[in-house]
C-alpha cells in the first residue's frame, strides 16, 4: 500500500540501497540429536532510518538470525550459508577477527534482560566506555566523556554520578537505558534489539520504545526489533516479518501484516493478544499445540499440525513446503497453500471480529 | 563496613567461647582421669591425687574453666612449691606428658603446617585453576579431555598412596631430594625448600584436581552468561572477553573455597604430615588424641577453630571487595 516494493523478499525498498541485506540465510547447529535447522532460508533487508520487526514464538529462529548478523555463533559448531551484506559488504565467511571489527561499531545489539546482560562487577560508566574504547583505542578520557554523554542522552539523570554506579544499583528501566547507551556509544548504523522490553514493566516499556524511536530519528540507524509482542511491533515497526520454525511465513508493511494478515499463524498470534475490552476467557484464543522441533520439522508446511485451516489428506499442506509468494497487496508476501481469496475471506469473517485490533 | 567487622569479630569471639567450652568438657567426658593417664606406671592413689591437685582437677569445673581462660590472658602457674610449673601467657595448658607448655608445642609445630599448607595451596591454585580455566576455554578438545582425565585420577587418588610413591622414586631410588623434614626457611631457605617439595607436590597436586574440576565448571557456566555475550557483542577481542569479563566472575567462588580450605588446612594437614613424617599441628594433635594428652588436644582444637573463623571473616570481606553487589551489613 504505502511501500513501493521492488521485489517480493525485500519489501519496502525505496531508491537508496538497504544498509543490511540478508539473502537466503541458513543457520544450522550440529547437536548430538541431529542437525538443528534454526534458520532455513530467510531473506530481508533494512534501510537506515527504518525498523523491521521480526515476530515469532520462542524457537522460531528470530534470535538466531540476530546473533548470526552479529557473528556471535561458535563457528566450530554452526554452519551458516547464504549472504549477509552490511552496507554492501559480505560478512558470511569472514573470519572472526574481521567480523569483530563490525561488532559494536557498525552493528550493535540490545539484549532482553539488562540485568544479566551487564557485567555485575563493573560500573555502568566503565562498561559503556569500554564499548567505545574497543573501537577507539587509547582514548580513555574521551571514552569516559562519551559514556556520560550517552547516559545523559538516554535520559539518565545525573549521568556523571550514575556512571559510577553498578548495574544492580539501577532500576530495570534505567538498566535498559544504560544498555541502549552502550549499544549507541559508537553510533552504529544498525541496531538489533532482541526483545528489549520483555523484562520491563509496561509503563517503562513504552518509555523505552519512545526512546528508541527518538534515537533512531537522531542517529538515522536501521533497527531490527525482535519480539513476540505484536503491540511493540505495531508501535515501532515499519515492516514486519513473521517467523515460524526457521522460515519466514509472512512479510510486509506493518499495516499489511497486522491489519490484513493472511497466514493462519499470524491470525493465531493476533488472537492470542489480550485486549482490554474483551472477555479474556472467550476472546483469548491460544494457538493449540507447541512450537515444532527444529531437528525434525513437520513435513510440508511446518505449521500444518497446528493449523485449523489445513488441507490434508491429498492436500498440499502436509506434503509441500509453501513458498513465500506475493499477494495482491504490493510488498505483502505469504507462505500458505490456501488460495488468497479464501485467506481474505476467513480473516474478514472469522478472525477480524475476535481480534484485539 | 566497620560495624560489620565489629559484629563479625564479636560473633567470632562467641564462637570461640563455645568451642572452648565444648573442648573443655572433653576433660570430663573421657572415661579416665587425665591425672591417671599422666602419672604413668607407678601410680597410687596418692600420686593421682597429687597430680589432680597440681592440674587443678580437684576444683569445680567452672573454676577450672575460669583458670584456663585466665591462663590464656595472663599466664598461670601449675602446682605449688617445688613442683610449681610456670606457663606464660598465652597459656593454652600444660602438657605434663612431654613436660612443656602447649603454647611451646604449637610454636614448634605451627610453622611446619603453615609451610606445608601454603606451599600446597599455591600449587593447587596455579595448577588447578590454570588447568581448569584453559580446559574450559578449549572445551571438547584433546587438552580438555586430558585435563579432565588427569583431574579425575588426581581426585580419586589418596595422599597415603601418592606420597609414598613419590618418596620411593625421588628420595630412595633417584636420590634427587632429601627426606622430607622441616628446617626453618629463615635458617636455610634452600634446605627448607628441597625438604618441602614432596609434601607440597603431593598435597598440591591432589587438591589441584578438585580445583581444576571446580574452576572448569565455573568458567563454563560463566562463559554462557549473558554478560559474556554482551562483551563479545561490543567487539572486544577474545582475550579481553575471557580475562576481563569471564575470568573475573568465575574466580570469585574459587577465592571463597580456597580461603575456607586454607582455614581448615592450617589446623593441620594430618595425612600429609604423617606420610612424610613432619611434625606439624595435625600430626601432633592426632598423637595427642591417641595419648589422651588432653591439654594438647584442647590447644590444637582451639587453634584450628580460630583459623577457620578468621578465614571465614577474611573471605567474606574479600568477597565484598570482588563483588560490588555484596554489601557488608
Amino acid at each position: 500500500m504505502t511501500a513501493t516494493a521492488s521485489s517480493a523478499a525485500t519489501a519496502g525498498v525505496v531508491d537508496d540501497r538497504p544498509y543490511l541485506e540478508v539473502d537466503d540465510l541458513r543457520v544450522q547447529f550440529k547437536t548430538e540429536d541431529g542437525i538443528v535447522r534454526a534458520v532455513d532460508g530467510i531473506s530481508f533487508a533494512v534501510q537506515r532510518g527504518r525498523t523491521l520487526g521480526i515476530v515469532g514464538e520462542s524457537g522460531s529462529g528470530k534470535s538466531v538470525t540476530s546473533l548470526t548478523i552479529m557473528g556471535l555463533h561458535n563457528a566450530a559448531r554452526t554452519r551458516i550459508t547464504g549472504s549477509i551484506r552490511l552496507n554492501g559488504r559480505e560478512i558470511v565467511g569472514l573470519d572472526d577477527e574481521q567480523v569483530r571489527k563490525f561488532r559494536g561499531r557498525d552493528v550493535a545489539m540490545i539484549f532482553q534482560d539488562p540485568l544479566t546482560a551487564l557485567h555485575p562487577y563493573y560500573t555502568i560508566g566503565k562498561q559503556i566506555s569500554e564499548a567505545y574504547l574497543v573501537h577507539h583505542p587509547g582514548r580513555k578520557a574521551e571514552a569516559r566523556r562519551r559514556a556520560i554523554e550517552m547516559l545523559d542522552r538516554v535520559g539518565i539523570p545525573q549521568p556523571k554520578k550514575r556512571a559510577d554506579s553498578y548495574p544492580h544499583e539501577f532500576s530495570g528501566g534505567m538498566r535498559q537505558r544504560a544498555m541502549i547507551a552502550m549499544a549507541l556509544a559508537n553510533d552504529p548504523s544498525l541496531l538489533i534489539a532482541d526483545e528489549p522490553t520483555t523484562a520491563l514493566d509496561v509503563t517503562v516499556q513504552a518509555q523505552i520504545l519512545d526512546l528508541l524511536e527518538d534515537l533512531q530519528r537522531e542517529f538515522n540507524s536501521a533497527i531490527i526489533m525482535i519480539t513476540h509482542d505484536l503491540g511493540v511491533v505495531s508501535q515501532v515497526a515499519d515492516e514486519v516479518m513473521v517467523m515460524y520454525g526457521g522460515h519466514a511465513i509472512e512479510h510486509g508493511a506493518v499495516e499489511q501484516v497486522l491489519r490484513a494478515p493472511q497466514h493462519p499463524y499470524t491470525w493465531g498470534l493476533l488472537q492470542s493478544v489480550p485486549s482490554l475490552t474483551g472477555n479474556a476467557e472467550e476472546n483469548l484464543a491460544p494457538i493449540p499445540g507447541s512450537p515444532p522441533s527444529l531437528i525434525n520439522l513437520p513435513s510440508g508446511c511446518a505449521f500444518h499440525p497446528r493449523c485449523a485451516y489445513k488441507m490434508v489428506g491429498g492436500g498440499p499442506c502436509d506434503l509441500e513446503v509453501p513458498e513465500l509468494l506475493p499477494t495482491a497487496d504490493d510488498g505483502h508476501v505469504v507462505a500458505c497453500h490456501l488460495p488468497e481469496n479464501e485467506r481474505r475471506r476467513v480473516f474478514e469473517e472469522e478472525i477480524k471480529l475476535g481480534a484485539a485490533q | 563496613m566497620a560495624r560489620y567487622l565489629i559484629r563479625r569479630v564479636l560473633l567470632a569471639v562467641l564462637t570461640m567461647f563455645a568451642v572452648s567450652v565444648l573442648t573443655f568438657l572433653l576433660f570430663f567426658a573421657v572415661p579416665t582421669s587425665p591425672a591417671y593417664v599422666m602419672c604413668g606406671k607407678q601410680c597410687d592413689a596418692h600420686a593421682i591425687a597429687q597430680t589432680e591437685q597440681r592440674l587443678g582437677l580437684d576444683k569445680p569445673i567452672v573454676t577450672q574453666y575460669g583458670e584456663f581462660m585466665k591462663g590464656i590472658v595472663a599466664g598461670r602457674t601449675y602446682g605449688t612449691g617445688d613442683l610449681a610449673v610456670r606457663c606464660d601467657a598465652p597459656c593454652l595448658g600444660f602438657s605434663f606428658r612431654t613436660n612443656e607448655p602447649v603454647t611451646d608445642i604449637i610454636k614448634r609445630t605451627l610453622p611446619v603446617t603453615v609451610s606445608v599448607v601454603v606451599g600446597a595451596l599455591i600449587i593447587q591454585l596455579v595448577l588447578g585453576v590454570g588447568l581448569g580455566m584453559i580446559s574450559a576455554l578449549r572445551r571438547g578438545t584433546a587438552f580438555d579431555k586430558a585435563a579432565v582425565g588427569v583431574s579425575l585420577v588426581g581426585a580419586s587418588m589418596q595422599i597415603y598412596f601418592f606420597g609414598p610413591i613419590l618418596l620411593l622414586v625421588f628420595v630412595y631410588t633417584l636420590h634427587w631430594l632429601p627426606n622430607p623434614a622441616y628446617t626453618s626457611p629463615f635458617d636455610d631457605p634452600v634446605k627448607w625448600f628441597t625438604q618441602m617439595i614432596l609434601p607440597w607436590v603431593t598435597l598440591g597436586f591432589l587438591n589441584s584436581a578438585i580445583y581444576a574440576r571446580l574452576s572448569r565448571a565455573q568458567m563454563l557456566e560463566t562463559l554462557s552468561e549473558d554478560f559474556v555475550r554482551t562483551a563479545r557483542a561490543k567487539g572486544l577481542p577474545k582475550r579481553k572477553v575471557y580475562a576481563r569479563h569471564a575470568l573475573r566472575a568465575a574466580i570469585t567462588p574459587i577465592v571463597t573455597i580456597a580461603g575456607l580450605d586454607l582455614g581448615g588446612a592450617l589446623g593441620g594437614a594430618v595425612i600429609t604430615e604423617t606420610v612424610f613424617g613432619v611434625n606439624g599441628l595435625g600430626r601432633t594433635s592426632v598423637n595427642a588424641v591417641n595419648d589422651l594428652n588432653l591439654p594438647v588436644v584442647m590447644g590444637t582444637v582451639l587453634l584450628a577453630a580460630f583459623f577457620i573463623i578468621c578465614m571465614n571473616i577474611i573471605v567474606d570481606v574479600l568477597y565484598s571487595v570482588i563483588d560490588p553487589r555484596v554489601r557488608l551489613s
